[in-house]
Parts: C-alpha cells; sequence; structure tokens
C-alpha cells in the first residue's frame, strides 16, 4: 500500500514537473493563416461599420491594425466619407497562403472579392464591385495576445492567388 | 546566362512586388477595395474612377427632365479625355450594363437608363424572394448543449454567405443570402443583437472564456436558446448583382441548454466506479 501510494506521488510529481516545465507549442501555418484570416476579417469589418457610422477612428483600427496602418486607413475612410461617398459591405478573403513566416512578421498573399460592397456616389451613381483582387498582406504579431495585427495590405499585380 | 537568370528575378520581383500607392494615381487600398480604383493586372497600372455601373438619375432642375445622367464614352474609350471604363481585361459581363447605356450623341442630352424599366428583376423586394428561405444553420451550444452557472457558456451561429438558384417573374434568377446580424435569445430573458456569428472555442484553453457571442447564467433552471438570423439579399438575373432593399429574419432551431451548478466535494474514491461510496450520490 505503502509503494503504491510512493509510486503514485512519484508519477504525480513528474507530471507536475513536465507541465511546469512545458511552453506552448509553435502554431502551425494552418493556424496562423487562420489567425490571420480572423485579423483580416475583423479589420474589414471595422472599416464598414466606421463606412456606417459615417466617421473613421484609428483607435478602432488600432484593434486589428499596427498604428501605422490604422493611423492611414482612418484618413482614407474618412477621405471617403467626406466625399459623400457611401459604401457598405466588406471585402471576403477568398484565398489566402503565406509567403514567408518568422517569429515578429507574417507576409501573405491574399484574394478578396468586393462584390459584397455597394459604392454609390454622392451624384446617386453606382459603382461597379472591385471583384476579385490580389494583395499583399503582412501581419505582426500583438504584444499582448496572440492576435496578429495587419501592418500592411497593398495591392499587386500578380493574380496567381485569386486563379 | 547571367543576365537572363537576373532579367528573370527582376520580372519575378516586379510582379510579386506591391504597387506603390499613390504613385502617379491616387489611390488608396480602400478605392481599389470600392472599386472606384482598379488595378489593370496587365500593365500594373491603376486606374481611377473604376467603372460607373449605373448612372446618375436625372437633375430635374429646369423642369425639362431631360439634364444629368451620365451616360459614359462609347465601348473602347472613343472619347479621348476619358479613361477607358471597360478595358478588354476586365470579366465582359462586369461591362455588358455599361455597353447597353447609349452613348451621348451631338447635343442630345438623353434622359438616363431607368435601371428598373430596363430590367424588371431589379423592383424585387424582400418580399418577392423570402420564398427562397435561406439557409439559416443551427445554434451551437458549448460545451455540447450545457452551461454552468458563473461561467460563460459559448453559442454560436453557423449561418453563412450563400447562393441559390431559382425563378422570379418568369427570369432564372440567383439569390444570395449573406447573414449581417445575429439576435441571439439565450433563454432566460437575456437578448443579444450583434453584428458576430460567434465561434467554436479553440481547444482546451480557450474553453470556458467568454466570447464575443457566450452567455453566463445566473441560476440553474434549463432553458431553451434560440438565434435568429437577419439575412441581406443580393439578386442576379443575368446582368449583375444588385442589393434587395430591407433584410429577412429567420429563425435556427431552438437548442436545449441544461445548466448545472458545478461544486467541489471530498469522496472516497472514483463516483463513477462506486456510486455508494462516502461523498457520492
Amino acid at each position: 500500500m505503502l509503494a503504491r501510494l510512493t509510486s503514485g506521488i512519484a508519477l504525480a510529481s513528474i507530471a507536475a514537473l513536465v507541465l511546469v516545465g512545458c511552453t506552448p507549442p509553435e502554431p502551425s501555418d494552418d493556424e496562423v493563416l487562420a489567425e490571420a484570416r480572423e485579423s483580416f476579417d475583423s479589420f474589414y469589418q471595422t472599416v464598414d461599420e466606421q463606412m456606417a457610422a459615417g466617421s473613421a477612428s484609428a483607435t478602432d483600427f488600432e484593434e486589428y491594425a499596427t498604428r501605422e496602418l490604422a493611423a492611414q486607413w482612418a484618413q482614407d475612410v474618412q477621405a471617403v466619407i467626406d466625399d459623400g461617398t457611401t459604401s457598405r459591405g466588406v471585402l471576403e478573403v477568398v484565398d489566402l497562403a503565406l509567403v514567408d513566416r518568422s517569429d515578429d512578421r507574417i507576409s501573405t498573399h491574399l484574394c478578396t472579392d468586393g462584390r459584397n460592397i455597394t459604392t454609390t456616389h454622392p451624384d446617386g451613381s453606382m459603382q461597379e464591385p472591385s471583384g476579385l483582387v490580389a494583395w499583399s498582406a503582412t501581419f505582426v504579431p500583438r504584444d499582448d495576445s496572440s492576435r496578429l495585427l495587419l501592418a500592411s495590405l497593398d495591392p499587386i499585380q500578380d493574380q496567381a492567388i485569386c486563379e | 546566362m547571367r543576365v537572363a537568370v537576373a532579367l528573370a528575378l527582376v520580372a519575378l520581383v516586379s510582379a510579386l512586388a506591391p504597387i506603390p500607392m499613390n504613385s502617379d494615381a491616387s489611390c488608396s487600398p480602400i478605392e481599389i477595395a470600392m472599386g472606384t480604383c482598379v488595378l489593370d493586372p496587365e500593365t500594373g497600372e491603376l486606374v481611377v474612377g473604376g467603372v460607373i455601373a449605373y448612372p446618375a438619375p436625372p437633375v430635374d432642375e429646369d423642369g425639362g427632365g431631360n439634364s444629368g445622367g451620365y451616360a459614359g464614352p462609347a465601348p473602347g474609350g472613343s472619347d479621348p479625355n476619358l479613361y477607358d471604363p471597360c478595358p478588354t481585361w476586365r470579366d465582359p459581363t462586369a461591362c455588358a450594363r455599361y455597353y447597353d447605356t447609349p452613348p451621348i450623341v451631338g447635343e442630345a442630352d438623353p434622359a438616363p437608363p431607368d435601371p428598373v424599366a430596363a430590367d424588371p428583376v431589379r423592383a424585387v423586394t424582400m418580399a418577392d424572394i423570402a420564398r427562397f428561405t435561406p439557409l439559416v444553420g443551427e445554434l451551437v451550444v458549448e460545451p455540447e448543449g450545457w452551461g454552468v452557472v458563473g461561467t460563460p457558456t459559448n453559442f454560436y451561429a453557423t449561418a453563412e454567405t450563400h447562393t441559390m438558384d431559382g425563378e422570379l417573374f418568369d427570369t432564372p434568377i440567383q439569390v444570395r443570402w449573406t447573414p449581417s446580424s445575429y439576435r441571439f435569445d439565450y433563454g432566460d430573458g437575456a437578448v443579444e443583437e450583434t453584428e458576430a456569428a460567434g465561434s467554436a472555442w479553440r481547444g482546451a484553453e480557450e474553453s470556458w472564456t467568454e466570447t464575443a457571442t457566450s452567455h453566463t447564467y445566473s441560476t440553474r433552471d434549463d432553458v431553451t436558446a434560440s438565434v435568429t438570423v437577419i439575412f441581406t439579399a443580393e439578386v442576379d438575373a443575368g446582368s449583375g448583382w444588385f442589393a434587395v432593399p430591407g433584410t429577412l429574419p429567420v429563425d435556427a432551431p431552438a437548442a436545449s441548454v441544461k445548466v448545472f451548478e458545478v461544486d467541489t466535494v471530498l469522496t472516497d474514491g472514483d463516483c463513477l466506479a462506486n456510486p455508494s461510496a462516502a461523498g457520492c450520490g
């Protein structure tokens, strides 16, 4: 009985030591891409919300984007609003591919579908939606969580990601 | 050989490199997203203005009723002062409506085409297409249909954007349903309307944590929770997608939630193996 108890305590101690010493596993590429997609979706959802509200806020973007990108997009969104153009809907990510990955940066190519975005100009004319667009996007890890922040978003000529 | 390799590398890097914004054209990424600025994949040039799908309605300033209305240049960009709104690399169907718009001839000031008259399907209302009942999915409760008092129970809706084929006014159409918001009724009197569908807990570390759509019950009463998905719709009758005014709320099947209270007790061994042991039962 004493022997069984002793071995039980020993096993429990080993388990405790193993747990104390373990570090979170490195996320897989798929997990990183899923995080990136979630950040992008949330980011563009914020664009749509600000368009609907009729005012732009860099602070709201900073939840999903770096401070620099947030400031730039807030400025761009405000310019569209000030112009009197209304636009509702979100860019939907059709495909997302990892281009490069390091501890502090993730580079991706993504294809978006803008057909759900309805844009009306101040004169009442309606814009043909953007359709499929290929982008280069980089993400950086946020300091205080596992979430990724969108750091850059630029259109690219290479349409392979959208084919 | 080295020169060829170097040139190939330069070409590859150029193709993959982001197009510099605001170089010669004043375009922000949001303008590209909206379609007001288009990237020509053949030349890599940004075309400011994009394509106008429907012109502005007439402005009746003098009562004559024939002013205003941008009819645009003839297909192929015959007006040298205007960019070609339908370059050849674009999907021809995207420009079909544009080409149907007659160009301005001479000093005539034709009234702009009435999109509804040209395409009666554009007059459809949400009531017309409600019979194309959208797929509402289900309400998922985590853990599996139960919760614990004082601890978040996770809820999420599985509705997704989807397209259906059908017929309206004897015309084949496609209807695209998009969940725009969700009304969660947690069954204990709490109702939350949100644009978030919610999502499943990812792994053990996220279990029992608060989410955008989770709810914490304060009593042990079993409840029936439900979600109403509010859809927006677009219709395509062959001439492109257009939004149908209004929304359509659709209820997903309700889900029973058993709410437990958790307490810690000292037992003499495994209660499942020995239910009569001290502390069990």
